[in-house]
């Protein structure tokens, strides 16, 4: 049979669920804004409903349709009084808490649960546990079995601490939450938990302690400063500016508070232009103590006439154990050591704790039998049809979401963004409605439509509804290649890198940041070439149309460029496809602006015979490579590339004056053909290449997995989850890119382990004494070696391999840094 | 990191307050660097404010008399984008909202 699994904190200011599964309690995140705490408010305007954070926040803007700590109240015959378009409607305590219950519900993925443990505090009556019972029916719960809150608090601290009880104990659990204090005298023993007796304030909390914070400390200070007297006053009253600064004051000292809770002093920053304030000071924990203290005090009353009232005093109580967000603060767990003498347990987080508590007893508490199984429960689900419309890809920052029911219905629907930041909540529809939905910039947005019944129970639900923001667009203008950035690799050769993307909708603009991979003496004939193209990224550079191309020569120079300083590109491409090119240079502070229309085609002679001469390398390698493997066809092709291209070289060296005649326009289309030529014969076989060496890094990591720390398995987890993007792009130098990050990952991962040093000291053992800087005591220290490795002394082992290794000579030394210039390249291309 | 992305935009802030922007190329640099690390950052202000909008945590005016605009944030709202299709709200914003 299974168990309930299921546990629920209903607190009167915030609440919680968490689900007991395979021995350990998770609390379950919100999947709207993704918080563990829920704020027990919930609020009514204009027919939407909203629980949580955004109902708390229209507690001042909507106070008379803002419901909070109502908790207080249930039981009672007392009601709400809801205004809406169709009236005023009442609504009583169970009504709303059975809202906050729902909202927790739907926090659970997969099936709905249909029982629950629920959380209340020890003080509560018959009347008032019944009634919190009858919303756990209405929140559509068929199952609920209560459970105390200080027996929920003990139960987390004794099993997430691992408590062995073997006698009878007493307990005190301290809970001290945003609004409410309670405290209860806990009975504990080998086999079961109780509450002996208890007291609470439900009107002191933590927020009590921010406002005296603001009073005390802040105001004084302000006052001051401002020279307003009555600055107090008017804070108080809210209004206009007063009230803007109320809410900036209440965040500050909020901040303020949990940065004590960690050091011994904060400084306090205030910037408020609108009344002139500008100041800071450094608040001391003493200080902050002085205001927490006669709010603790209160707390310390309710404990020693708890005690007395059952005859204890400290010295009976084994432990105390903390509840709620409040007893963060250092100065109560001191206090409260300080009087008890006996141990102040805050091993469990305290704001989950009661959350905790109840999963854990959810998970040994039996659901009873008479429970419907799943498929009866799918089939009595009402089927309804609905029909969808939206926009699938947009340039709006919001979009309409709406929809119908094919046969008549009256109910409620709810739509979320996936990350968390949109939600409509809750609202009634007759048949059709629709929604304005906010989306995130330039991403896809995945949206979730849920359809409830009249009683809220959900009947529907649609997750695959996906709006992209600003990356496809069929009815704007689409740029139809990738436009790309040619960019220098450490070997000499060059390569494209995709500056934004086909399909992608006009305007763009994207900055780039890059580095300089040669220094520019100032004046001199050296230049830096940024060259952009249309075409696909991963092709040859010079088999693609140069849509934009900027020289900066020694002569266009205020002071000298030095190699690996930055660089910073503004590309931005207009809905007419026009080119703009922004140049800063932070060190030399000089900006070069260009504009390109590719009507006014710009080609330089001399960057033609620049991609030559890299394709004639390439091709000499090809040559040598396809005879040696006797593949003559394949050779013949290329050696009638290479004849083409050595034609092509004089033909433009002939044009180099020229600039009346059109010819150096055909000249670089043709060396364009020809490049292409080779580019489709080489490029497959290279990203097949580069495809089988990312693999062969990838088992590797596997094959060590183990020894992988937490981030280096998030690290590699990051890579893989982006193979979809790179492995199919057919682009080599994409692909090595990752390559090369699995494989300095593989080194790290691989040195943390001092056994696999052993490799690596035979590997330096067997080098010929040439390949070392200083070889006198290289006898010497592979005999050291050797003995480590005898006697397994690893970490020696590990010394003595790093100064062999630092002993190798540059040319024998194996780089690992991608970023690492490996040999001079000579190109006079701009970027790396 | 999210505690380094509040600092560096407090900091861009506090410049902004005093017209100085002096900085302003290092702070976009910056802020490229974390978009660069997945960290999505969106800055609010004057944004109209939606009771929809679980992005921000909002103190909302008493009255309300005019367009209800975001005119001060204390903290920016941080997505994390995971991979193309997961992207999750890691810190809301936290605002004042005013009439204007």
């Amino acid at each position: 049979m299974d168990n309930i699994n299921i546990g629920i904190d209903l607190g009167t200011t915030n609440s919680g669920i968490g689900k007991y599964e395979n021995g350990k309690v998770q609390v379950l995140k919100n999947p709207v804004g993704h918080r563990e705490i829920l704020p027990s408010v919930v609020s009514f305007r204009k027919g939407r409903i909203l629980v949580g954070d955004k109902a708390r926040e229209q507690y001042l803007s909507n106070a008379q349709n803002v419901f909070s700590a109502f908790k207080r109240k249930i039981g009672t015959n007392e009601t709400y009084p809801v205004s809406q378009q169709d009236g005023v409607t009442e609504i009583s305590a169970i009504g709303l808490s059975a809202y906050v219950l729902k909202e927790l519900k739907s926090y659970i993925h997969g099936n709905t649960p249909s029982a629950a443990i629920i959380t209340i505090p020890a003080s509560f009556d018959t009347i008032q546990s019944n009634a919190t019972k009858k919303a756990g029916y209405e929140a559509g719960f068929e199952h609920v079995v209560l459970l105390q809150e200080p027996v929920a608090a003990c139960l987390a601290y004794a099993n997430l601490s691992h408590l062995n009880i073997e006698e009878e104990q007493r307990w005190l659990v301290y809970d001290f939450g945003g609004g409410t204090f309670d405290t209860a005298l806990v009975y504990i023993n080998q086999r079961e938990l109780k509450v002996i007796d208890n007291k609470g304030n439900n009107f002191l909390g933590g927020v009590d302690i921010d406002h005296a914070f603001i009073a005390q400390v802040i105001i004084p200070r302000l006052a001051e400063l401002t020279g307003d007297a009555g600055l107090w006053e008017k804070l108080s009253q809210k209004t206009g500016v007063y009230e803007k600064l109320w809410h900036y004051l209440n965040y500050q000292a909020e901040e303020a508070k949990k940065q004590l809770s960690m050091t011994p002093s904060v400084w306090i920053e205030l910037n408020f232009p609108e009344l002139d304030i500008a100041t800071e000071f450094e608040i001391s924990r003493d200080i902050f103590n002085s205001v927490v203290e006669p709010k603790y005090k209160e707390t310390e009353e309710f404990i020693r006439t708890l005690l007395l009232e059952n005859n204890m005093s400290f010295s009976d109580i084994s432990r105390i154990v903390l509840v709620g967000g409040t007893t963060y603060i250092p100065y109560i767990k001191d206090a409260l050591k300080s009087i008890s003498k006996t141990i102040v347990d805050d091993s469990v987080d305290p704001t989950t704790a009661v959350i905790v508590g109840a999963a854990y007893y959810a998970g040994s508490q039996p659901k009873p039998a008479t429970e419907k199984p799943a498929a009866e429960m799918d089939a009595a689900k009402p089927a309804i049809d609905i029909k969808l419309s939206y926009e699938a890809f947009t340039n709006d920052k919001e979009e309409l979401i709406a929809f119908k029911t094919v046969n008549p219905f009256t109910g409620y629907y709810r739509i979320t963004r996936s990350d968390g930041g949109f939600d409509s909540g809750l609202r009634a529809f007759d048949q059709s409605a629709s929604e304005f939905v906010m989306l995130l910039p330039k991403s896809k947005n995945n949206f979730r439509l849920a359809i409830f019944d009249i009683r809220q129970t959900e009947i529907y639900n649609n997750a695959g509804i996906s709006i992209s923001h600003g990356l496809y667009n069929v009815t704007g203008q689409l740029l139809p290649e990738d436009i790309c950035i040619e960019l220098d690799n450490n070997d000499g050769t060059t390569y494209l890198e995709p500056v934004f993307k086909r399909n992608n909708i006009l305007p763009l603009n994207r900055t780039l940041y890059k580095v300089f991979s040669k220094s520019v003496v100032k004046n001199s004939d050296d230049k830096i070439i940024i060259n952009v193209v249309e075409g696909k990224g991963g092709t040859m550079p010079g088999s693609n149309l140069s849509i934009g191309y900027i020289e900066i020569s020694g002569k266009d120079i205020s002071s000298d460029l030095i190699q690996s300083t930055d660089i910073e590109l503004l590309l931005t491409m207009d809905e007419s496809r026009g080119l703009n090119i922004e140049v800063y240079i932070p060190s030399t502070g000089q900006l070069i602006k260009h504009s390109f229309h590719i009507s006014g085609r710009d080609v330089s002679v001399d960057k033609s015979v620049y991609d030559i001469a890299q394709a004639e390398n390439i091709l000499n390698r090809e040559l040598i490579e396809s005879n040696k493997n006797e593949a003559y066809e394949v050779s013949a092709l290329f050696q009638k590339i290479a004849a083409d291209l050595s034609n092509l070289k004089m033909e433009l060296h002939g044009v180099k004056g020229d600039n009346i005649t059109a010819e150096k326009y055909r000249l670089d289309e043709r060396k364009r053909k020809l490049l292409g030529e080779l580019d489709s014969l080489t490029r497959a076989r290279d990203v097949y290449a580069a495809l089988d060496k990312y693999k062969e890094q990838k088992e590797i990591f596997i094959g060590q997995k183990e020894a992988a720390k937490d981030q280096q398995l998030t690290s590699f987890e990051n890579i893989v989850s982006r193979e979809s993007e790179f492995l199919n792009s057919g682009d080599k130098h994409l692909i090595d890119k990752y390559r090369k990050e699995l494989s300095v990952l593989n080194d790290t991962v691989f040195v943390q382990s001092d056994e696999n040093f052993v490799g690596i000291f035979y590997n330096m053992a067997s080098r010929p004494a040439e390949h070392f800087k200083v070889a006198a005591n290289l006898g010497f220290l592979i005999e050291e070696g050797l003995r480590h490795v005898g006697e397994k002394n690893y970490p020696q082992l590990k010394q003595l391999v790093y100064s062999l290794y630092n002993n190798l000579r540059d040319e024998y030394k194996v780089k690992r840094n991608p970023d690492e210039p490996i040999g001079g390249g000579a190109s006079n291309l701009g970027l790396r | 990191m999210l505690a380094i992305i509040n600092q560096i935009f407090e900091l861009e802030q506090k410049l902004q307050t005093k017209n100085d922007l002096s900085a302003e190329r290092n702070f976009k640099r910056i802020f490229h660097e974390f978009e660069e690390m997945g960290y999505k950052i969106i800055n609010p202000i004057n944004r109209k404010y939606s009771e929809t909008d679980t992005d921000i945590e909002a103190t909302l005016p008493g009255t309300q008399r005019g367009v209800l605009r975001i005119t001060r944030v204390l903290k920016p709202v941080i997505y994390q984008v995971r991979n193309a299709d997961e992207t999750s709200l890691v810190q809301k914003g936290i605002v004042i909202v005013e009439a204007v």
